[in-house]
């Protein structure tokens, strides 16, 4: 069986000159799993994955299966930084063999693979295209492809899904989730809470530099509650609200209800008055969408 | 070592192929042959526009001109009558007529046209000769009086330096090829050098390289990229000029031009140039590259890539009016000074060996001093090189490599 490879990270901080940018920061990352990092602007996203790289000296310990990350360690790792850029003289075949030779991939056994993979990202050109004469889609198909073809164990990825279309997001969704299933270890940040609900085992938010949260995804949302309730019934939206334990009422579409409970011990009690025992089209208790824990999480700053 | 490798190859390869690498390289032979394709096409229509004289009256003196001016004497023309009738009809710009009185040799010209400067000296040169002969011929002299207007003068010469009679010219040339070459290819690799630099920064490709490699690895595979690029170009020149020189060795105006001196002036200005002050001359050269690497990451822009060379070309530019200015005066202090400081030595103390000022010890002593100065800036910049890159301020070069350098 493959030995477990783990990033931790512990205490890690960070200051620029009078800003500071990481506050003890701790978190681990496990292979075979994804882990998203959310948090706003300015949270401290960009600078924990510079730290990981050694871009930036810090405080603390960053460790990749049991060691300091070295330049031994850089040929197991894809990077995606948030600013795309690629050498847009270079053909797409001499790019992706160029970038995977500072891997230590040879080129032959680069090029042996590159059709596989514009096949696999549908990139629409040839490998002997200038990268300039690409759309700009294509380019960072590209780009993602460099990213992954020297098949990392560590990849890291600053706001992937920025800029992709929806066909698109999928297809590296489906990226990601092969290369989970090849047994890497995935960090990836977002501000788009639906890729990182759709796709993550494992949730750390950053605000101002700070976690405030880690963990599961799934346990992150229940520890805050099923406090949700999801219905569709012909009942007024006034009268819904005047049900027990009902907060508030929010009309999602035609019949269709979000009621805010009070506690979720109100679920049966509520279930028993909204269908009369008889049946009922849709009434699903959850806890809250990371969507709105984050702008809760954000929120609780400016209160 | 490998993904160094990697990096110089990239280098070395994008940048051969770019049509500007080649423009470059082609450059000098292009100017060469249209200067050359035009001084021909000059001397073409300047000689079919040759002026034609005629000689007559004196058919000694005019077969003596045909021999020395042959192509500007038709020789064809005999009477008067023909001249004329020639120099109506524009076949020939004037006639020369010589004739005799009491002794006297007369030249007569008639023409649309002056006589052509060159011709006429020749033919002044050989009717002297010729009313010489007249006049001893009419002085009846006896045997001991001829011998004794024979008496020619004699001139004989005692020159110190033998074999360097050309040596002024020489050190004229050598002087003007070093402080030229020098500065043209520290200007044009400075500009290459920091752009290739800047663009990649600019466009950001440095997180993806530095994730992969050592900063220290991508400025010295960078820096290697280039000086292989500059060794393609002269390798081309000294290619190109000793094959056009094998191929027009026996050309008739390269054989006059290695027979009058030719010969001696290049073999003197090589021997000046080919030497320690090629050590120089290299590593001045690296340098440059160095501090253009530096320049290129001080940018923050793609778009500024163009302009990212600009302290170094301040700095070469100081230094080539300074040596021009300098060249003849080297031993003045301010030159000698200059010929030991790290970069400037890279123009000064060649000068100063060419023009022979300078000792074994002084040209070692500044050898060392400029070796060490590149090791260690070349050491600095590695180890820095890494917050150079990665710091994105944009406030200007200076403001920018003082963030950088602070970079942590």
């Amino acid at each position: 069986m493959e030995m477990i490879k783990i990033l931790a990270i512990q205490n890690l901080s960070k200051q620029f000159s009078n800003v500071k940018a990481l506050h003890n920061v701790s978190f681990n990352a496990h292979s075979g799993r994804i882990l998203g990092l959310i948090g706003q602007n300015g949270a401290g996203k960009s600078t924990t994955f510079h730290s990981i790289l050694k871009f930036i000296e810090y405080n603390g310990v960053i460790e990749w299966n049991g060691e300091p990350i070295a330049s031994s360690t850089f040929d197991q790792i894809g990077y995606l930084p948030e600013e795309r850029s690629l050498m847009t003289d270079l053909t797409v075949q001499k790019q992706i063999t160029y970038f995977a030779q500072l891997k230590s991939r040879p080129v032959k056994w680069t090029t042996a693979r590159i059709d596989q993979w514009m096949r696999k990202f549908e990139v629409k050109g040839t490998r002997r295209d200038k990268i300039k004469s690409l759309s700009k889609g294509n380019q960072q198909k590209v780009q993602l492809i460099c990213t992954l073809i020297h098949e990392p164990q560590l990849i890291i990825l600053d706001e992937p899904f920025s800029g992709l279309d929806p066909v698109n997001a999928d297809l590296l969704k489906q990226a990601i989730l092969d290369a989970k299933q090849g047994g890497a270890t995935i960090i990836f940040s977002s501000h788009n809470m639906a890729n990182v609900e759709d796709i993550c085992d494992d949730l750390v938010m950053l605000r101002n530099g700070e976690v405030v949260l880690n963990g599961p995804v799934q346990d992150v949302r229940n520890q805050f509650g099923k406090n949700e309730l999801f219905v569709t019934t012909p009942m007024a939206p006034d009268e819904l609200s005047t049900l027990p334990g009902v907060l508030a009422v929010t009309q999602r579409g035609n019949n269709r209800y979000k009621l805010k409970l009070n506690t979720p011990a109100a679920g049966p009690e509520l279930f028993k008055l909204i269908s009369h025992g008889e049946y009922i089209e849709e009434f699903s208790q959850q806890p809250p969408s990371l969507d709105e824990i984050f702008r809760e999480k954000v929120g609780e700053i400016h209160a | 070592m490998h993904k160094l490798m990697a990096i110089t190859a990239e280098t070395y390869v994008s940048q051969v192929k770019t049509k500007s690498f080649i423009i470059m390289l082609l450059l000098p032979f292009i100017i060469i042959i249209i200067g050359g394709g035009a001084g021909f096409l000059a001397g073409n229509s300047a000689s079919n526009a040759d002026s034609q004289f005629a000689i007559i009256g004196n058919q000694q003196v005019k077969q003596a001109v045909v021999k020395q001016d042959g192509d500007s004497i038709d020789a064809a023309i005999n009477t008067e009558q023909q001249a004329t009738s020639k120099l109506k009809r524009g076949d020939i710009d004037g006639y020369a007529k010589l004739s005799e009185t009491n002794g006297r040799i007369n030249v007569h010209y008639v023409g649309n046209e002056a006589l052509d400067s060159d011709v006429k000296t020749d033919l002044m040169k050989t009717v002297t000769l010729a009313q010489n002969q007249l006049n001893i011929q009419r002085s009846k002299l006896n045997p001991q009086q001829l011998k004794a207007l024979a008496v020619e003068p004699a001139f004989s010469s005692q020159v110190k330096k033998t074999g360097d009679n050309y040596a002024d010219t020489a050190k004229l040339i050598s002087l003007e090829a070093l402080i030229f070459i020098l500065y043209i290819f520290l200007l044009m690799y400075s500009g290459i050098t920091a752009s290739v630099i800047a663009k990649e920064k600019g466009s950001k490709i440095t997180e993806i390289i530095f994730s992969s490699t050592s900063s220290t690895n991508y400025f010295i595979g960078k820096v290697f990229g280039i000086i292989l690029m500059m060794l393609t170009q002269m390798v081309v020149y000294v290619i190109t000029i000793g094959g056009s020189y094998q191929a027009l060795k026996h050309a008739s105006f390269l054989k006059n031009f290695m027979q009058n001196g030719g010969k001696e002036v290049i073999g003197s200005v090589l021997k000046n140039l080919v030497n320690i002050n090629s050590v120089f001359v290299i590593l001045g050269l690296i340098i440059g590259i160095i501090l253009s690497a530096t320049c290129g990451a001080l940018v923050s822009k793609a778009e500024d890539a163009n302009k990212a060379a600009q302290p170094v070309m301040y700095l070469i530019m100081g230094l080539f009016f300074a040596s021009l200015i300098l060249q003849n005066n080297s031993d003045a202090m301010i030159a000698k000074v200059l010929s030991y400081v790290p970069v400037s030595s890279t123009f000064f103390m060649p000068i100063r060996i060419i023009n022979h000022q300078a000792n074994g010890v002084e040209v070692a002593l500044s050898l060392l001093i400029l070796i060490g100065f590149t090791v260690l800036l070349t050491y600095g910049i590695a180890k820095k090189y890494k917050g150079l890159m990665l710091q994105s301020d944009d406030q200007g070069w200076f403001k920018n490599l003082r963030s950088g350098l602070k970079y942590r």
